[in-house]
């Protein structure tokens, strides 16, 4: 899969998407998925921050990872509830926190309080330019090997693949009712999550 | 003379002991956590919420995160409630960070990003308190402030109450609202509830007790009660620039990235 240059770019760059500004969702309306949960295995898929989100079997920029370790205000491990209507039917979601581990990426904390682990880097309202944090999902790779600045970083962009922001440049279009994100070759599918919106790699609709 | 009834006294103030420790907690299982004035107090707001047909909340919001430090951040809202009973619910959440509105007409519910112009619409149930439940169980949205429509519709659960405080008047923006405390699986929270006119909530606190740091919820709120709600207010027409697209459900969420 060849991918234009905007995205090669952006994907390029996985570890710096994650803004270090610590951009916390006040409101978001979101099950935490167990308070219990994020500190579990969690922390693992997703401590450093965007370092971690890039990861997996994708993106092993070491010097990125650190880095955003060093500059992120860190992940958020729980949250107030809205109501005691929740307080009351949290538990049945907990299951939701296999994604973590799914994909290495933090779906479910895009659920999870405006996406937990990675501040600054989408979830939000700013969903074009705030940066991009690719996971791949283990098996199937359909990808493309890149260089970025300073790291030779291998980033894998396969379908199921989810991010939580766009790069510039992307284009809406509409197929069977929904609306698609055309980034250059590489097609996504926003979607909400909760409150949340990620963007899932999908084949050409 | 005396000595006999006093020995009398002693052998019973012996005695009584085993007695009294034996009754005491018997009271304490059949009394509830909530003492009656509590009770009634809630009672009384749940009705008072039961008798509304328009109303209209604006709400200041605060909520916290936790960081894995430990760490809490506060971020501030307002909370923009317009709901006819039993189906029909216009809400906002609107901060610096991120717009949301849900908009439910009875038959189907749509969330709405103004901002990014991304909405997604679904299927709901027949009652705005059946709504809560489903965007909480199917969608893991944790609605701000459900708890309303769930008291409006049903009641406040009484049984999940561990213990009850009544902690007197307290004023909130100038408003005497009558204080109370409770502590429950997983939550602290306290509502304060006008002592003149409607008993109606004033401000409500939800403390997230599953986390040592203890993450709070706040809530103050206005209240109106108009005498109609346009049809239009709980209906959605996408603006020029919206693009729908899906909401994920919890399952569905969990099944991402599974296929190759």
């Amino acid at each position: 899969m060849i991918l234009a240059a905007q995205c090669l770019s952006m994907m390029a760059a996985p570890a710096l998407a994650c803004s270090p500004i610590p951009l916390l969702d006040p409101l978001t309306w979101v099950i935490p998925t167990a308070a219990a949960a994020p500190r579990r295995g969690g922390g693992g898929a997703r401590a450093s921050g965007g370092g971690a989100r890039a990861g997996g079997t994708a993106a092993r920029s070491g010097g990125g990872m650190n880095r955003q370790a060093a500059r992120s205000p860190g992940n958020v491990r729980a949250s107030s509830n809205g109501s005691l209507n929740r307080s009351a039917n949290v538990n049945r979601n907990t299951n939701v926190n296999r994604n973590v581990n799914v994909n290495n990426v933090n779906v479910n904390r895009g659920g999870y309080y405006g996406g937990g682990g990675c501040y600054g880097c989408g979830w939000d309202d700013d969903h074009f330019g705030a940066g991009l944090a690719v996971g791949a999902v283990t098996g199937a790779v359909v990808g493309a090997a890149v260089a970025s600045n300073n790291n030779s970083t291998t980033v894998v962009v396969a379908p199921g693949s989810v991010v939580t922001a766009l790069p510039s440049g992307c284009s809406a279009v509409s197929a069977n009712g929904m609306t698609y994100q055309q980034c250059g070759s590489v097609w996504y599918q926003p979607q909400y999550v909760g409150t949340s919106v990620q963007y899932v790699v999908v084949s050409q609709p | 003379m005396r000595t006999i009834p006093y020995k009398a006294c002693l052998a019973l103030l012996a005695a009584a002991p085993m007695p009294v420790v034996a009754q005491a907690p018997a009271p304490a299982q059949q009394s509830p956590a909530v003492p009656p004035d509590i009770r009634q107090a809630l009672e009384r707001m749940a009705d008072a919420l039961k008798t509304i047909n328009n109303l209209e909340i604006k709400a200041d919001l605060t909520s916290e995160e936790v960081l894995d430090s430990g760490q809490k951040l506060q971020s501030s809202g307002v909370l923009t409630i317009a709901a006819r009973r039993p189906d029909r619910l216009f809400m906002q959440v609107d901060s610096e960070r991120r717009t949301r509105q849900f908009i439910y007409d009875g038959k189907q519910v749509t969330i709405f990003g103004p901002k990014t112009g991304y909405y997604a619409t679904v299927p709901a149930p027949a009652t705005t308190a059946g709504l809560m439940d489903e965007l909480s169980d199917r969608y893991g949205i944790d609605t701000p402030l459900a708890d309303l429509f769930v008291w409006g519709a049903s009641g406040v659960k009484l049984d999940k109450i561990k213990s009850a405080v009544d902690a007197g008047p307290d004023r909130i923006a100038g408003e005497v609202c009558n204080h109370y405390a409770f502590r429950q699986d997983g939550a602290d929270w306290q509502i304060w509830i006008r002592q003149t006119g409607q008993p109606l909530p004033c401000k409500i606190v939800i403390v997230n007790t599953d986390d040592p740091s203890n993450p709070q919820t706040q809530a103050i709120f206005n209240w109106s009660q108009p005498q109609t709600i346009a049809d239009a207010r709980f209906q959605f027409t996408p603006p020029a620039n919206a693009h729908r697209i899906q909401l994920m459900s919890v399952a569905d969420t969990a099944n991402i990235g599974a296929k190759p």
